[in-house]
């Protein structure tokens, strides 16, 4: 069907407010989660900065315990629940279908189901808040005893416990969605291993979403029938079992952990062969190095357990190390695309070349503590603090905002600012580091994680101070690119429908895409489409 | 079809050897009954779509296929637009909220998610 034809029988799109609150469009409801977790990152970006300027001395007493409790707990909970791990479903739902090729998602009001539980169920986790005693104030892990009746008396626990049941419930109903998109909806000629490697990276998450889970939300179940239902699943007095609740969260949280990492591979890979000119090296090589991740991440979970006693330290040691074979592959691969590519350092690439360099620290300290001598002495400390910032915060973080600069433009038709872009990724990522390095310091100079204040003396306070300077830089990276999206969408600078020369197929529609995504679709005959037409081009032309 | 059914049948004979080298390493029954659920589901998933692929019509296995081999009159329907999604999601908010608060507002959110399921039954027809 041609474009014109396409606009005589396509109805106008609205664009109210019920519009968007009845949407069943992928793309919307990609906005919509994007749209939110940036909302929570921003919120818990600023619980943050409460924790850093509390710790920028010795002492401080801005913020009393219970509030700092409560306050590292929102701030844990809403990164690794609300932010990084939806962003990539939001991100996935708006490329799924334009990659491979669909009209929308396999089950489109499922996916917008899955949006609104997400929605509330986050809502709810903050709203904890508002209770008498405060939000949940256990850490993000809610361990029990602390996390039981006994020692959180306050609703702020419950509504933690059936928020997040209700964000994990949205997860599993997007990943299911994801996998039926790209195993059925693909358009004539995309095999699976034509597939772009960002959908690849999703089906791995998906997977890792349906194994992992699950187990959450019976976590959740079993917590919240203790805390009300006479359970004592976990209660040691009764026959329970704390070291139960460890194995069934860390079966989830270990591989939360690639759910938060494996779509920004995808993210970064596809960034850097855009910017670099050049296909993917080792495409077959990536997608196997995804699903070698997924499924060894599923067989390390009690590696976060090594200081219990109470599991088999040289089992999950072992399975912890192979983890690092196929991301070393991933690592070698990234660097063999660039190698010899002619490289345009654009904001998105710089903040691919970032995640890079922070999560190849975040990775070599996670082999470290993946050893158990070394883990016995780092355990609770702020290295490892340190080492889960770099891997999440450097490397999630870093390739959002590459998704964000690389897309941006696909999705609302103009370009981010570059100059104002590239000046948010020095901030951020100098301020990122001089946030994080000292970590590792605070934590080999024996600071435990989760205390609201430290002893005076020694190197700790000055650590500290740099830490929480670091910090402020980042905020400041922050409101630079408030800025830059204000400031660009003033300018409103058309994008093109394909203003990075990028080869897969979200590019062969228009900036932003039609309703139903697509007016025609190229041939399909390999994993660059675009690729492939202009070659027939410039050969048809010559 | 057969690559995406590959995958599942090869992550649930993975995380089945994993449950058995597991358990007669660490003697461990928690960890043990998590991965071997984990590849019976995988199990349950990978024969769903042994049955699936034999309906299946997948123009984009097919290496050679052009967008005129897909066309037909069958395209599929899209819809754009649903009320039940959000009203859903306020109804489950209300149930978990209820069991926390108020039973009562539990009740109410189920029975609006009872209305929901009705409404769309009926529609559908």
């Amino acid at each position: 069907m041609t474009a014109a034809a396409a606009a005589r029988v396509t109805p106008p799109e609205r664009h109210d407010l019920l519009s968007w609150i009845t949407t069943t469009d992928n793309k919307r409801v990609g906005i919509l989660y994007m749209g939110t977790t940036l909302l929570f990152m921003a919120v818990a970006g600023l619980l943050a900065m409460a924790i850093r300027t509390q710790l920028a001395r010795p002492g401080a007493t801005i913020l009393e315990p219970h509030a700092y409790n409560q306050i590292f707990t929102l701030h844990g909970t809403a990164m690794i629940f609300l932010v990084i791990a939806p962003f990539a479903l939001g991100l996935a739902n708006y490329l799924i279908p334009l990659q491979v090729g669909a009209p929308d998602m396999a089950f489109p009001r499922l996916n917008a189901t899955s949006y609104w539980m997400f929605l509330f169920g986050g809502l709810i986790v903050f709203a904890g808040a508002a209770t008498n005693e405060g939000a949940a104030s256990a850490g993000w892990t809610s361990y029990t005893p602390l996390s039981e009746i006994t020692i959180s008396t306050g609703l702020g626990q419950d509504f933690w416990i059936v928020g997040l049941a209700m964000v994990s419930v949205a997860s599993i109903m997007a990943a299911i969605n994801f996998v039926t998109t790209a195993f059925i909806h693909r358009a004539p000629g995309m095999t699976m291993w034509r597939l772009p490697i960002f959908t690849w990276e999703m089906i791995a998450t998906s997977l890792l979403i349906f194994m992992a889970f699950p187990s959450l939300t019976a976590t959740l179940l079993l917590l919240f029938v203790d805390r009300h239902l006479g359970g004592h699943v976990f209660d040691p007095a009764f026959g329970g079992s704390p070291i139960l609740y460890q194995h069934l969260f860390w079966f989830f949280g270990h591989p939360e952990v690639y759910v938060l990492i494996l779509p920004y591979f995808g993210v970064v890979s596809e960034v850097i062969s855009t910017f670099s000119g050049r296909p993917l090296f080792g495409y077959t090589g990536m997608v196997l190095a995804a699903f070698a991740i997924a499924g060894l991440s599923m067989g390390v979970w009690a590696h976060h357990m090594f200081t219990t006693g109470a599991v088999n330290n040289p089992f999950f040691a072992f399975v912890s190390f192979l983890i690092a074979v196929p991301t070393g592959i991933k690592f070698f691969n990234w660097i063999c695309t660039m190698w010899g590519g002619s490289i345009r350092y654009t904001t998105a690439m710089l903040y691919a070349v970032g995640f890079l360099m922070n999560f190849l620290l975040g990775g070599v300290t996670g082999v470290m503590v993946a050893s158990p001598p070394l883990d016995f002495q780092a355990q609770d400390s702020y290295f490892v603090v340190a080492h889960f910032h770099y891997t999440i915060g450097g490397g999630s973080f870093f390739a959002l905002f590459a998704a964000l600069y690389y897309w941006w433009p696909k999705v609302y038709g103009w370009r981010l600012g570059e100059r104002l872009g590239k000046a948010g990724f020095w901030l951020t990522f100098a301020g990122f580091n001089v946030t994080f390095m000292p970590m590792f310091f605070m934590g080999a100079f024996g600071m435990p994680r989760r205390v609201y204040t430290y002893a005076a003396g020694g190197a700790l306070p000055l650590l500290n101070v740099i830490a929480t300077a670091g910090a402020f830089m980042l905020l400041l990276g922050g409101i630079l690119f408030v800025v830059n999206v204000v400031v660009s969408a003033r300018r409103h600078e058309p994008a093109g429908d394909n203003p990075w020369h990028g080869y897969t197929l979200e590019w062969a529609t228009t900036s932003p895409p039609p309703e139903h995504n697509f007016h025609a679709l190229p041939p399909i005959r390999s994993a660059r489409p675009l690729f492939d037409v202009e070659q027939a081009q410039q050969a048809k032309a010559t | 079809m057969k690559t995406a059914l590959g995958l599942f049948v090869s992550s649930a004979i993975f995380t089945g050897t994993i449950a058995v080298v597991y358990w007669f390493i660490a003697h461990e029954p928690a960890g043990t009954m998590l991965l071997g659920f984990m590849s019976a589901a995988l199990i349950v998933v990978a024969l769903y779509m042994v049955f699936a692929e034999r309906d299946a019509d997948l123009y984009a296995d097919d290496k050679d296929a052009t967008m005129a081999d897909a066309a037909g009159e069958h395209v599929g329907t899209y819809i754009t637009h649903s009320p039940a999604p959000f009203w859903i999601g306020v109804a489950l908010a209300c149930v978990m909220l209820g069991l926390v608060v108020s039973p009562a507002a539990a009740g109410l959110g189920v029975v609006a998610l009872f209305l929901l399921g009705g409404l769309l039954i009926v529609r559908s027809r």
